[in-house]
């Protein structure tokens, strides 16, 4: 592309212009007076966004190859066994950014990715991904709309492409015991760790915002979707790339969405809990799995602990309240962790983990006879458990205790 | 300098265990506390044998190894250690969780299979228990395509004689300057080519 | 060669316990040490031991994977894929016309395979960039246990592809991989200046292995504007039994560099030049 030939050509001229010395003068000084001579990189000009789909054809050059990248990105993903594998689920999403982007529709894909993690991203090459465990926290379809109108304005507006471009260039600046860094992990990196510059971040949101409002979404529901998540930043301690960045960018953010939103009339598509969470259910479920699984106990009972949210769930939901207060393990954990397996069993009779779990804590209080009762009926309920060894040993325990057969 | 190791016993770090490791391979002492073996190198296959403290034992979801948890339990929160290591083993899959016998201790077995970014899938084994006073963790990792059931039986073999010494239990000596991060040596023994 | 994992996650202290980080840790410490321009080449001591043994007659040909990247000043990597796709379609030709021009073997294309078939090879095309790139660690580790390793060459992918070989009538499977870094024009005047500045070689490795860097190309103690030789790999395996059974790699310096239709044409020529018969013909022409 012409402008970034000429964009590339003065970047070298401006930076022969700034060298402190002449060839040959390599002491430690030089770079950082170079550095203070050219403290403001050259900044990629912004580009005009994409009008639509056809357009995309015309990508070359640099761009092209930023795509490319993409594309190398999203292999890895596909190969790597992170797809959430539901073709309704993602013909769902599939449908909403559709919707919002009708002019770039076939060229802009959604794919769900096996992940707890609240995050969404946009490479440049108009694939848009976002984690289960930020569908999972949406109410409704108009949250989900929100997040989605943002990434594909990311995408729409060539924010990927122009921050790699962006970053080359003020690296050559700021960089001077810099590795080799591949350009892969940073496209990923740019639309989830760190995000966009504040510019490209404002952009997506108002533009974002525009789409949700033409697409004929409830416009209220926008700022919603970050004052529940406001809570999860604290909740966890491990570290992880987080969609919404940092806590003050986050605040800033539902401010900025309220604003947006505050003059809009009342109404619009998409406020439905009830419809979302029939479309969310199991995913829902594989999310609390997967928050359980990898030691999300806190997230999980910020979600389990709203009496709608819960509702939403089946009845077994409160073995899930149970298993987060257990990994929690804070003081008095134990007693609401028994609490919410007694109230999963009176909901679920059939349903065999509330059974276990319950069984299990009873062992470890040494109240031999009941936690044999209850093991013994998980067993019963079912016989074919992947950790059915541990159970048995339980069992031997109880029944030593408790005078029975082996 | 390739230093051998003159019995077919291998002490470690901090000689509070001792193992019998395959002969031929190749011995790594990584920050005077994880012993890891390699045949072929550890993008095949590697054995690594770690000794933590409990507080210390899952560092990356920040979880200690509580005395007188179950061996389910620190099966899970093994399992969650995994997960939590980057985007691909998050959505591994659980093949296995079992109680096992280490050393005469309870403890779990778990496997796991995840794939790697070139779609290769990747099958680890880990066995752990704990004492008062430290979490083990003994694993096998290697690609599901030939490697993983060609060397599993020597892991298995390093398994079963894997021993606590109720003796010397000094720690590895982490106050010295210099820190040697690794301390090749070569396995051999009575079956060592 | 790049590792077949890629941890995309930051190091620390307490993460020791890590395998990845273990394994990362490892891996850089097996290459750490300079990248040396020229040749090497392993062939496996099976072949070595039976100099009469028959060699593969119907050779199936992997899409030569030839990257090709830029390097901004600001040392940040691209990979070009018109440029990648170019060196990668002339090591094809050229290893076509090697096979054609001595008549070792004949090459076979794989759009005669079934989906299947193809499906279960780049399983193992993704085995072999784990074993040929242990195989290249181990050769140029500073640690004397992993150098004798390499030199005992019996790598194997294992004998899960001889079903694809008797059905297709097949002996073996030739891959061809290879990289180069090229510098922007930005960073060619960077160098010029001479920056160089000392970073411990362990943290570069491993942070270029963390990042999924390919660390074939690295020299050792000095990580910024420098050049970075083009590496060219390829590597027979017999698909009966797996054995890697030669292994040859180059690195070339200077202005040599992938882009070049006429350097890739002769990094294939030489580097086949290594392979067993091709030197048993060369020993015969004496």
């Amino acid at each position: 592309m012409q402008r970034n030939s000429a964009t590339r050509k003065d970047s070298v001229s401006r930076r022969a212009t700034c060298r402190g010395g002449g060839p040959g003068r390599s002491t430690v000084l030089a770079p950082v007076a170079l550095a203070l001579a050219c403290s403001v990189p050259a900044a990629a000009a912004s580009l005009p966004p994409f009008p639509d789909g056809a357009s995309l054809a015309e990508v070359s050059g640099d761009e092209r190859r930023v795509w490319s990248q993409g594309d190398e990105a999203a292999l890895t993903l596909a190969r790597g066994g992170v797809i959430y594998e539901s073709a309704a689920t993602t013909a769902y999403v599939q449908a909403v950014i559709d919707r919002l982007f009708p002019e770039f529709k076939g060229h802009v894909q959604v794919a769900i990715l096996k992940s707890a993690q609240l995050n969404a991203f946009a490479l440049p090459n108009g694939r848009i991904y976002i984690n289960e465990g930020l569908l999972a926290r949406f109410r409704n379809e108009a949250q989900l709309a929100t997040v989605l109108g943002h990434e594909g304005t990311h995408f729409t507006h060539r924010h990927g492409y122009q921050s790699v471009e962006s970053v080359k260039d003020s690296a050559a600046f700021a960089t001077f015991g810099g590795m080799v860094v591949p350009v892969v992990p940073q496209l990923m990196a740019f639309s989830s760790i760190s995000g966009f510059s504040r510019q490209m971040e404002t952009e997506a949101d108002v533009q974002g915002f525009a789409r949700l409002k033409k697409a004929g979404y409830d416009v209220h529901e926008a700022p919603r979707v970050f004052e529940h998540l406001i809570a999860e930043i604290n909740a966890e301690d491990i570290k992880e790339p987080f969609f919404f960045a940092s806590h003050p960018r986050l605040t800033a953010r539902v401010e900025n969405m309220k604003k947006l939103s505050a003059g809009a009339p009342p109404g619009g598509d998409g406020t439905s809990a009830v419809d979302y969470a029939n479309r969310m259910l199991q995913v829902r479920i594989d999310n609390l799995d997967m928050m359980l699984s990898t030691g999300r106990a806190k997230s999980a009972l910020i979600m389990l602990s709203d009496a709608d949210r819960l509702a939403e769930l089946p009845p077994q939901a409160q073995y899930h309240v149970g298993e987060a207060y257990r990994l929690r393990g804070q003081e008095g954990d134990v007693k609401l962790a028994e609490e919410a397996y007694l109230k999963a069993i009176e909901a679920a009779p059939e349903f065999a983990p509330s059974y276990r779990a319950l069984g299990v804590l009873r062992l470890k209080a040494n109240h031999y006879a009941d936690a044999k009762k209850y093991l013994e009926r998980y067993i019963e309920l079912a016989p074919d458990a992947g950790d059915r060894k541990y159970v048995e040993s339980y069992l031997k325990i109880t029944r030593r205790k408790t005078g029975g057969q082996p | 300098m390739d230093q051998r190791v003159d019995t077919s016993r291998t002490l470690g770090p901090d000689r509070s265990y001792s193992v019998e490791l395959p002969a031929g391979w190749i011995k790594q002492v990584i920050m005077a506390r994880e012993l890891m073996v390699s045949r072929d190198g550890p993008l095949l296959e590697y054995i690594l044998i770690t000794k933590t403290s409990l507080k210390h034992a899952f560092p990356r979801t920040k979880k200690a190894a509580g005395d007188g948890m179950l061996p389910a339990e620190l099966a899970e929160l093994e399992i969650a250690e995994v997960k939590s290591q980057d985007q691909f083993t998050e959505a591994l899959t659980v093949v296995e969780n079992e109680p096992a016998e280490i050393a005469g201790q309870e403890g779990f077995r778990v496997r796991v299979r995840y794939k790697n970014t070139h779609g290769l899938e990747i099958q680890r084994v880990v066995y752990g228990f704990a004492d008062k006073s430290a979490f083990y963790q003994l694993a096998f990792e290697a690609p599901m395509l030939y490697y993983f059931d060609t060397y599993y039986p020597d892991f298995q073999k390093a398994v079963a004689s894997f021993q606590l010494n109720a003796g010397d239990k000094k720690t590895a000596d982490m106050s010295s300057k210099t820190v040697v991060l690794f301390t090749p040596e070569r396995v051999t023994g009575p079956h060592a080519p | 060669m790049a590792a077949g994992a890629a941890p995309t996650e930051t190091i620390k202290g307490s993460d020791m316990r890590s395998m990845h980080v273990a394994i990362v840790l490892l891996g850089a410490a097996l290459l750490a040490g300079c990248a040396t321009h020229g040749q090497s080449t392993s062939v496996n001591k099976s072949l070595s031991q039976q100099p009469d043994r028959t060699l593969p007659r119907r050779i199936l040909l992997a899409q030569p994977d030839i990257r090709v990247h830029e390097i901004s000043t600001g040392e940040v990597v691209e990979q070009v894929d018109e440029w990648s796709r170019q060196a990668s379609a002339e090591a094809e030709k050229s290893v076509e016309a090697f096979a054609q021009s001595t008549n070792l073997f004949e090459l076979v294309q794989p759009a005669k395979l079934s989906d299947a078939q193809r499906g279960m090879l780049e399983q193992y095309s993704a085995l072999y960039a784990l074993v040929s790139g242990s195989a290249e660690l181990a050769r140029k580790s500073r640690v004397a246990a992993w150098r004798a390793r390499a030199a005992d060459f019996d790598y194997t992918l294992g004998p899960g592809m001889a079903g694809i070989a008797e059905s297709a009538k097949l002996d073996a499977i030739v891959f061809v991989v290879g990289t180069d870094h090229i510098s922007s024009s930005g960073r060619r005047a960077a160098m010029a200046v001479g920056y160089t500045l000392d970073v411990l070689v362990f943290t570069a490795m491993i942070v270029g292995a963390v990042m999924g860097a390919n660390v074939s190309g690295y020299s050792g103690g000095h990580i910024g504007p420098e050049s970075k030789p083009a590496f060219l790999s390829a590597g027979v395996v017999d698909m009966h039994t797996g054995e890697l059974l030669w292994y040859s790699t180059e690195v070339r310096g200077g202005s040599d560099n992938l882009r070049d239709p006429a350097v890739v044409k002769n990094l294939v020529e030489d580097l086949f030049k290594t392979y067993p018969g091709a030197v048993k013909a060369a020993h015969a022409k004496k």
